[in-house]
């Protein structure tokens, strides 16, 4: 073992990277902003759902909620992403209160599956929205709050 | 041997070189701070195969995957650990060319 050893270190050793360090730069809070607005949404068409046909109700009922749950996964996941990977400890300095407001977007989210709430999901989209301007300033972007092109009401937060 | 140039066209030369693993993708299979021998000439003759472990060259880096598959010269490549990967499935197929040699 001794030899090898030594015969293996005349070979210099070289780093190969298995994580996921890679400053690919795509990051992109429209995603999350979409996903909020998808859960609004549902919410909004749980709320209009014709109960007079039970069988049809459930089972419209059943696919909404369905939509809901991947939109709340889509929307933490990107929040989560972008909160992770691309802010560093230096950018935390111009935004300490980043932090409390992922977290407020985590349990928020959480709580737009709880129940059929429509005021909750108006409030998710508020919070993503401000992430968003955080992230753009972030990037020295200008920030743009304009409305919605979806069919609900609300404001969407672009770079100009 | 701290001293020796590892970009000397020398140590290039040689038809295995070793690495030193950083990161957690390939684990439970290849841990963090392990040291792996990499064949250069695995694939002269061949072409890589699934499940083989790879080193390969991306954006300045050497990375190590595993293949997933090959169509024509593009190469799929996946981290074991999949919770902690970053690999074909966000930065898409690599380049045959790009592939180092294979883990030994």
């Amino acid at each position: 073992m001794f030899f090898i050893d030594k015969i293996s270190s005349l070979f210099p050793i070289q780093k190969a990277y298995a994580h996921c360090d890679i400053p690919c730069g795509i990051y992109d809070p429209h995603a999350a902003q979409v996903a909020a607005f998808s859960v609004l949404r549902m919410n909004m068409m749980m709320e209009e759902l014709d109960k007079v046909d039970e069988k049809k109700f459930v089972h419209q009922m059943a696919r909404l909620n369905r939509v809901k749950e991947e939109h709340t996964d889509i929307l933490k996941t990107e929040v989560r992403i972008i909160w992770g990977d691309y802010f560093k400890p230096d950018m935390i300095k111009n935004y300490p209160n980043l932090h409390e407001i992922v977290f407020e977007i985590m349990k928020q989210a959480s709580k737009t599956r709880h129940n059929i709430d429509v005021e909750a999901s108006k409030e998710l989209i508020k919070m993503v929205g401000e992430f968003a301007e955080i992230f753009y300033k972030s990037k020295g972007l200008e920030v743009q709050r304009v409305k919605s092109p979806y069919p609900i009401e609300g404001e969407i937060v672009i770079n100009k | 041997m701290s001293s020796t140039n590892k970009n000397s066209p020398f140590w290039k030369l040689l038809p295995i070189a070793r690495f030193l693993v950083i990161g957690h993708s390939m684990e439970p299979s290849i841990r963090q701070g392990s040291v792996v021998w990499v064949n250069r000439l695995s694939y002269f003759f061949t072409k890589p195969k699934k499940n083989d472990v790879v080193a390969f060259d991306f954006q300045g880096k050497t990375l190590i995957k595993r293949v997933e598959s090959l169509k024509g010269d593009l190469v799929y490549l996946k981290g074991d650990n999949q919770t902690d990967s970053l690999d074909s499935s966000v930065f898409g197929t690599i380049h045959r060319k790009q592939i180092v040699g294979k883990i030994i």
